[in-house]
C-alpha cells in the first residue's frame, strides 16, 4: 500500500502525464506557432486561428510568408529564417516594430482593430522546431502611452509652476500656461481672458500663438448674448461650441475665426479663492469637436494653474501697496514719495521743466485727537486726504509722510503762480469743515512750497526748504503758505 | 588566463569587433540611425576574477540582458549597462525626445531586443567564422547591482573551476547619446577544447 506521501508524491506526475499538451497549447491567451527547418507551420494554437481568420487546416504546411504575402516586415521574415535557418532565438520588440503580424483584435464594441504584439521566436533544443510566441500588449501598450502622456503633463506643470515661484511676470506664466497646452494639444491656439477692472468684460490677458485676435477693443461684454467664453464664465463650467460656424454667437467673429483657422471653442472658467471667477481659459483648435476626456483634463488642470498664477500676482500686488502706501488714507507713503521724486527729478531735468513740492501740515489737528478721540481724526484725516487728492491731476502725487503731515509733488508747474494756485485750493479745500455725525470738524492747513529747478535740485534740499517754508507759514498765522525765495 | 595564446586571443578580439560592427549595422537599419559600436577592451578571467571585476569595474546598479547559448561553446551570455543610462539607450533607439522617470514594460522589451541583437551578432560571427555551430536562446532583459550579479548571471551554478569569463567592453553611440558597457559570456570549459580546436584551424588556414 502507498502511504499518503507516496501519493501526494505522484499525483502531480500522474496528473502531469495525462495532460494533453496540445489542449495545453490550445487553450493559452497568446499566439503559438512551431515552425520546421524550412519555416513551414506544424502546430498552431486556437488564438492564431482567431486572430488571423484563417482556418488550422488552412494555415497548417504553409509559411507565414505565405499566409501573409507582401505583409511581412523584413525584419520579422528575417528573424523567423535566422531562428528556423541558423538557430538563433529573437525577440521583436513592439517599440521597435510596430508592425509584426497583420493580427486584429475585437475591441468590446466589436469593432476590428490591429493588434500591438512581441513576438518571440526560439529555437528548441534536441529537435529542429522553432517556436513562435505571438504577446498581446495592446494593454501594456495604452499604459505605456497613458504613463507618458502623464509625464509630459507633469513636466510642463511643473515648468509653469516654477515661473509662478520664481516670481516671472504674470505675462509670461499666462503666455507658457497657454504655450503648454498648445504643445499638448496640437493644431490648436490657447488665449487667457480675464475679467477687466469694470466687472463688466472679458479681455485677452494673453494669446501668444493668435496673431491679431484683439479683443481689445471689441472685448466680450459679459451682459450680451452669451459666446463660448462668456458662457463658461457665468455657468462656471467648461463650454465647448463643437463647430464655430454653426453657432449664432460667433457671427461677429467668424472672419476672424476663418482667418486663424479656428473652427471650434471650448472655454474653461478659471475659478479663483473664494469661488471667484476671474477669467476664461480658450482653446481653440483647426478641426470641429469636443475635447476628450483627456484634454478636459488638461484644460482644467491649466485653469487651475492660471488662477494660481493670478492669485500670486494679486497678493504680490497686495504686498506692494501694502510696502508703499498709508494703510489709513490709501495715499503713497514717504518710500513711494520718494521713489516718484527720484523719478521727477531725474524727467524734469531731461525735460528741462519745472515742478513743485509742498509740505503740508494741519493746524489744530491735534486739538480734534484730544478732544474726539482718535478714531474722530483718523476719519478726518480720511476725507481731507480725498479732497486733497481731488484737487490733482493724476500724475501728481499726494503722500502722507506723518500723523498730519502730506506732502504734495505737482509733476510739473509752467509758472510759479500755477503752484501756489493749487497751494490756494488745497488750503481752502482743508479748511471746509467735515461733517462726522452731529459733530463738525474743522481744521486749517499750512503749507510750504518749494520750486525745481529755482529752489533746490536734490530732493532732500527741495524737501527741505517746504519743509521750512511750512514752519514760517505757521509762524506767519497759518492756514496760509510760503514759498522761501 | 593563458589558455589562449596572443594570437588565439588577437583574432578572438577581431571576430568580436567584426560581430559588433554586424550588430551596428543591424541597429542602424532598425533605428534608421547611424548606430556605432566599438570594442576597446576584451579580457578572460576566472569565476573569482570576474566577480572582482564585476565589483571593482561596473557600475553599482545595472541593467542587463541575458541569453543562454550552446552549440561548439556552451553558457550564457550578457549585455550589462549602468541602469541610470539604460533608459536613455531605449529612449535613443526608439527616436523618444522625452526621457521618462521610469522603465516600463514595453522599454524593457526594447532593451531585450538590443542585447539581443549584438549577443546574436557576436555568437553568430565567432561561430560561422570558426565554421562552427551555435543555437542561442531567446532574451531575458533583467535589473540587478554589482553584488547580485553574479547570482543573476548564474556563475556558481556548475563548476566554477570549469567556467571562464570573458569580458568585454562595448562602447555604445547613437544619436547624441553615448555609454559604454558591457559583454560577459560565461563559457563552459567543458566547450573550450572545441573553442580552441576551431581558432587553431582558423589560424592555420591563414598561414
Amino acid at each position: 500500500m502507498q502511504s499518503s506521501s507516496d501519493l501526494s508524491g505522484n499525483c502531480p506526475n500522474n496528473i502531469l502525464d495525462n495532460l494533453d499538451c496540445t489542449d495545453l497549447l490550445h487553450s493559452l491567451d497568446g499566439g503559438v506557432l512551431l515552425l520546421d527547418a524550412q519555416c513551414r507551420i506544424i502546430f498552431c494554437n486556437r488564438w492564431f486561428c482567431s486572430h488571423t481568420g484563417f482556418t488550422e487546416s488552412r494555415m497548417l504546411g504553409q509559411t507565414l510568408n505565405q499566409l501573409f504575402p507582401g505583409q511581412l516586415p523584413p525584419a520579422l521574415q528575417d528573424a523567423i529564417e535566422t531562428a528556423c535557418h541558423q538557430r538563433l532565438g529573437r525577440l521583436l520588440s513592439y517599440q521597435l516594430h510596430k508592425r509584426l503580424l497583420p493580427l486584429q483584435r475585437r475591441t468590446p464594441g466589436g469593432e476590428s482593430r490591429p493588434l500591438h504584439q512581441s513576438i518571440l521566436i526560439q529555437p528548441l533544443s534536441r529537435s529542429e522546431l522553432t517556436l513562435v510566441q505571438c504577446l498581446d500588449i495592446t494593454n501594456a501598450v495604452k499604459r505605456e502611452q497613458h504613463l507618458r502622456a502623464g509625464e509630459r503633463i507633469l513636466k510642463l506643470e511643473r515648468k509653469v509652476l516654477e515661473l509662478i515661484a520664481t516670481g516671472d511676470s504674470l505675462d509670461s506664466v499666462l503666455d507658457e500656461i497657454c504655450s503648454t497646452v498648445e504643445q499638448l494639444i496640437p493644431h490648436a491656439a490657447t488665449a487667457v481672458m480675464l475679467l477687466d477692472e469694470s466687472g463688466s468684460q472679458l479681455r485677452i490677458k494673453s494669446s501668444p500663438s493668435l496673431p491679431g485676435f484683439n479683443l481689445r477693443e471689441d472685448s466680450l461684454a459679459l451682459n450680451g448674448s452669451l459666446t463660448t467664453c462668456t458662457r463658461a464664465f457665468q455657468t462656471r463650467t467648461l463650454a465647448v461650441t463643437h463647430d464655430i460656424r454653426q453657432d449664432e454667437s460667433w457671427q461677429p467673429w467668424r472672419d476672424t475665426a476663418t482667418r486663424l483657422q479656428i473652427a471650434a471653442c471650448w472655454a474653461q472658467p478659471i475659478v479663483a479663492a473664494y469661488d471667484e471667477v476671474v477669467g476664461v481659459f480658450a482653446c481653440y483648435p483647426q478641426h470641429t469637436g469636443s475635447p476628450s476626456e483627456s484634454e478636459r483634463q488638461l484644460l482644467q488642470r491649466m485653469a487651475h494653474l492660471a488662477s494660481i498664477a493670478l492669485e500670486r500676482h494679486r497678493r504680490m500686488e497686495r504686498i506692494r501697496f501694502l510696502a508703499l502706501h498709508d494703510p489709513l488714507t490709501g495715499l503713497p507713503n514717504r518710500s513711494l514719495l520718494n521713489e516718484h521724486l527720484g523719478r521727477n527729478l531725474r524727467r524734469a531735468h531731461r525735460e528741462g521743466q519745472q515742478f513743485a513740492l509742498m509740505f503740508i501740515d494741519l493746524d489744530g489737528f491735534k486739538l480734534i485727537n484730544d478732544r474726539h478721540g482718535h478714531d474722530a481724526g483718523d476719519d478726518l484725516l480720511s476725507v481731507l486726504a480725498g479732497r486733497m487728492t481731488d484737487q490733482l491731476r493724476g500724475t501728481d502725487t499726494c503722500a502722507r509722510i506723518g500723523g498730519d503731515e502730506f506732502v504734495v509733488m505737482l509733476e510739473t508747474v509752467q509758472s510759479p503762480e500755477s503752484a501756489t494756485q493749487v497751494a490756494d485750493k488745497i488750503l481752502q479745500c482743508l479748511s471746509t469743515p467735515v461733517q462726522r455725525g452731529p459733530l463738525s470738524l474743522q481744521v486749517s492747513a499750512s503749507i510750504g512750497i518749494a520750486l525745481y529747478p529755482q529752489d533746490g535740485t536734490s530732493a532732500d534740499a527741495l524737501l527741505t526748504l517746504a519743509d521750512d517754508a511750512m514752519y514760517q507759514a505757521k509762524a506767519r498765522g497759518k492756514n496760509c503758505w510760503h514759498r522761501i525765495s | 588566463m593563458d589558455l589562449f595564446s596572443a594570437d588565439e586571443h588577437d583574432l578572438i578580439v577581431e571576430l568580436m569587433n567584426l560581430g559588433v560592427g554586424r550588430a551596428a549595422h543591424a541597429l542602424s537599419q532598425l533605428v534608421n540611425d547611424e548606430v556605432l559600436l566599438s570594442v576597446p577592451r576584451l579580457e578572460f578571467i576566472s569565476v573569482p576574477e570576474a566577480q572582482r571585476a564585476f565589483h571593482d569595474d561596473l557600475p553599482p546598479f545595472l541593467a542587463g540582458v541575458m541569453q543562454n547559448f550552446e552549440g561548439f561553446i556552451n553558457g550564457r551570455a550578457a549585455l550589462l549597462f549602468p541602469e541610470a543610462r539604460s533608459l536613455e539607450l531605449v529612449n535613443a533607439m526608439i527616436g523618444e525626445e522625452l526621457s521618462a522617470d521610469e522603465i516600463t514594460e514595453l522599454e524593457h522589451e526594447t532593451l531585450a531586443e538590443l542585447g539581443n541583437i549584438l549577443l546574436n551578432h557576436c555568437l553568430a560571427t565567432l561561430a560561422n567564422q570558426l565554421h562552427q555551430q551555435i543555437k542561442t536562446d531567446i532574451p531575458r532583459a533583467f535589473n540587478t547591482n554589482a553584488d547580485e550579479l553574479t547570482r543573476t548571471l548564474n556563475l556558481h551554478s556548475g563548476d566554477t573551476d570549469n567556467t571562464l569569463v570573458m569580458l568585454v567592453q562595448i562602447d555604445f553611440s547613437l544619436r547624441n547619446s553615448a555609454l559604454r558597457g558591457y559583454l560577459a559570456f560565461i563559457i563552459d570549459l567543458h566547450s573550450a577544447d572545441t573553442f580552441v580546436n576551431a581558432l587553431r584551424s582558423y589560424l592555420a588556414e591563414l598561414l
